[in-house]
């Protein structure tokens, strides 16, 4: 596989993996600096491959904040792994959807 | 790097006495793009637009060029026929294996530089290498000014 074709797909694999975690509720690629994968035609916002540790930025919309980032951390390992990977791999949490919290009574 | 080449070649023709007069195909060569059959030399300017081509895929990439160039670019986009453009702000040295790619090139405020040249990088590449079957020994990026939205954006008209 190609470096381009592995930096795409890693970055698509990674957010796919991340999103899918009860509690995340988006990735956060915009900022002072945007956060984003750069591939031939496209980006992956809120996947940051430029570092020498992958990072993904994501917003949370469950508390507490800590078990969210723990099951997104074990998520973005496995697809890591998957995609043939070693490196670790960093999540940071960068927003709290208010918006969408359950009400407290 | 070609002279060495053809200097090997040469040696090995007459150490080895074929008496054909042509010299005997090196069997070491992993290029390619020589063969016993004959030899395919790829120009400059394919390789450079390959790799203004490459460049330009990249979202983060708003335009290439050093300034002046450009700028006169943007003149002569205007002429017809008198060229693409796509090999602005590319210089490439190109030997018989191997290419070595420089860039000049303009990012939009805001975006990481480090991200953009890296995804540039390994796409130029990709490209050269998938499509000539050169080696790329170094892409060295340059980048030339950071793009600030609304900066170029053509002023207002007075009258309706």
């Amino acid at each position: 596989m190609t470096t381009v074709m592995r930096r795409g797909r890693l970055a698509q694999a990674l957010r796919d993996a991340v999103i899918a975690v009860p509690g995340v509720s988006r990735l956060v690629g915009s900022g002072a600096v945007e956060v984003a994968a750069q591939f031939p035609g496209g980006k992956v916002p809120g996947v940051d491959l430029g570092a020498d540790t992958p990072a993904v930025y994501i917003a949370v919309s469950r508390l507490p904040v800590g078990p969210v980032a723990e099951w997104a951390l074990r998520a973005a390992q496995e697809a890591m792994a998957a995609a043939g990977d070693d490196r670790p791999v960093q999540i940071v949490v960068a927003d709290l959807d208010v918006d969408s919290l359950p009400r407290q009574e | 790097m070609a002279e060495s080449s053809t200097d090997t070649k040469e040696d090995k023709g007459t150490k080895g006495g074929s008496g054909s007069g042509r010299p005997a195909p090196t069997p070491t060569s992993h290029s390619k793009l020589t063969s016993e059959h004959g030899n395919t030399s790829i120009a400059d300017t394919v390789v450079a637009k390959i790799a203004g081509l490459a460049a330009r895929e990249i979202p983060g990439v708003q335009s290439m060029g050093a300034g002046m160039s450009r700028r006169m670019g943007q003149l002569r986009s205007l002429v017809p026929g008198n060229g693409d453009g796509l090999s602005r702000g590319v210089s490439v040295e190109v030997g018989e294996r191997e290419a070595a790619v420089d860039l000049d090139l303009v990012t939009w405020y805001g975006q990481s530089i480090v991200e953009v040249s890296k995804a540039v990088r390994s796409n130029v590449i990709d490209r050269i290498e998938a499509m000539t079957g050169l080696k790329v020994v170094e892409v060295n990026i340059n980048v030339d000014d950071v793009h600030v939205e609304g900066d170029d954006d053509e002023p207002e008209s007075r009258v309706q």
